[in-house]
């Protein structure tokens, strides 16, 4: 009888060598980076924002000693108005800042925005 | 941008600003003080060598005068038939007579000594000369004046209500502008952003206090009154608003009296008109003048005010 010797089939180690080289390596990089990454970030400081409900400034505080001091939008002025906030020095409402023109002149506060001091004073010769 | 200037002139502190752009703008500015100098070189009373102690030293003879003087003279005959004779610059005679000597800066002292500045105390005749009684005459194309021997002329409120007027129209061309004459206010319209210009009334009871502040655009503001200009002549206290019906310092108990009209020239004869009425005839003849308004502060410390007054009132 002219049988098939049939022969078992031999694994093929070559591309299976490959492939677990592939996997390797693909989660190796992923570990790397991952690592490489979170170092990273610690080092920028890159965590936990919170802001400061004293004034108009937002911190965003790192981990280390030093941090990083954001000037902050006041709310309460119109931009452009006299005594906004300007060059990153938040603005005190409790002290009127001078203008050229006399507004907010011998301390006026945010209440009293909309009636400036005077330019002029009308009053008897004097 | 609003530039501006600060100076003294006519025995008082003046204040000019001008919301421009232009780079002349603060040049020009700078020129207001010697303006003033030259116009109180024509105008002032108190000095020895101005053309009106000269026109007054010379009374009896025609001279001709300036065209300054000749401006401030025509206002003030405008602004005494106006007035129907209540507002006269023929009171000088009367303001020596009242202890009104020399320039207000230099009375404090004889105040508190209680001095009558040297003068004697007899009493004015109890009239004061008028245009009507030809005291005066004129002549409008050669400009000359002649007036009676015993005549004498005080230009006084309109002098600075002039002044302030016609520096603000020298500033205009440049912007809007403001002229604050010791009190009396020319304002040549709204500030370049279309806000008004924000003017205080001064307290007349507190030094630096302020009762109000107004919103103004074009017009002329001015306080009249007797709370700052006043002094002891022996145990009376005597003030610089004549009442020409009597030759004496008016008897009102209107303190000070703030007026907003179309320009400051009409708001200093207004404001000094009320003054002398009183309160009760002062705001009657306001609520007749159309476009002038005004606000009474009366010796009681009450406030009295005409009908439209508080449409300048910044909320």
């Amino acid at each position: 009888m002219n049988q098939k010797k049939s022969h078992p089939r031999k694994p093929n180690t070559g591309m299976r060598g490959v492939k677990y080289m592939i996997l390797s390596v693909g989660l190796t990089s992923i570990l790397g980076f991952w690592g490489l990454f979170s170092r990273q970030a610690a080092a920028a400081g890159l965590v936990n924002p919170s802001s400061s409900g004293n004034n108009n400034t937002l911190y965003l505080q790192p981990s280390g000693s030093n941090f990083i001091v954001l000037p902050a939008v006041p709310t309460l002025v119109p931009q452009g108005a006299p005594g906004s906030s300007q060059g990153g020095v938040p603005f005190n409402f409790n002290q009127a800042p001078q203008s050229s023109f006399g507004f907010f002149q011998n301390g006026s506060s945010f209440g009293q925005f909309n009636r400036p001091s005077p330019f002029a004073t009308t009053r008897s010769s004097r | 941008m609003i530039h501006k200037k600060q100076f003294k002139a006519m025995g008082c502190q003046m204040v000019a600003g001008l919301d421009s752009k232009s780079k002349r703008a603060a040049e020009r500015l700078a020129q207001v003080p010697v303006w003033f100098e030259e116009w109180e070189a024509v105008l002032s009373r108190f000095r020895e060598d101005s053309e009106l102690s000269r026109v007054n030293r010379s009374a009896g003879l025609e001279q001709t005068v300036s065209s300054v003087f000749w401006q401030v003279f025509q206002l003030a005959l405008e602004t005494e038939r106006r007035s129907g004779g209540i507002i006269s610059p023929l009171v000088l005679d009367a303001l020596l007579q009242a202890g009104y000597t020399q320039s207000f800066e230099t009375l404090p002292a004889r105040m508190a000594a209680g001095s009558a500045m040297g003068y004697p105390a007899a009493a004015l005749d109890g009239r004061i000369h008028t245009m009507d009684e030809a005291l005066i005459d004129w002549d409008g194309a050669s400009h000359s004046i002649r007036l009676a021997p015993d005549a004498h002329l005080d230009f006084g409120g309109v002098a600075k209500g002039w002044a302030a007027h016609t520096a603000m129209r020298k500033l205009e061309i440049y912007g809007s502008a403001l002229v604050d004459a010791g009190g009396d206010i020319a304002i040549s319209g709204l500030q370049a952003n279309g806000q008004p210009w924000p003017v205080g009334i001064a307290d007349p009871f507190q030094e630096g206090g302020q009762v109000d502040l107004l919103k103004a655009g074009r017009c002329g503001i001015a306080t009249s009154g007797t709370d700052f200009r006043r002094w002891k002549q022996g145990k009376i206290w005597q003030h610089h608003i004549i009442d020409p019906r009597t030759g004496n310092p008016a008897k009102t108990d209107v303190l000070s009296a703030t007026l907003v009209a179309t320009d400051v020239i009409e708001a200093e004869m207004a404001a000094k008109m009320v003054v002398i009425l009183g309160s009760r005839d002062g705001l009657s003849w306001l609520e007749d003048q159309p476009g002038i308004e005004g606000l009474l502060i009366l010796e009681n410390g009450n406030k009295l005010n005409s009908r439209k007054f508080s449409n300048y009132l910044w909320e």
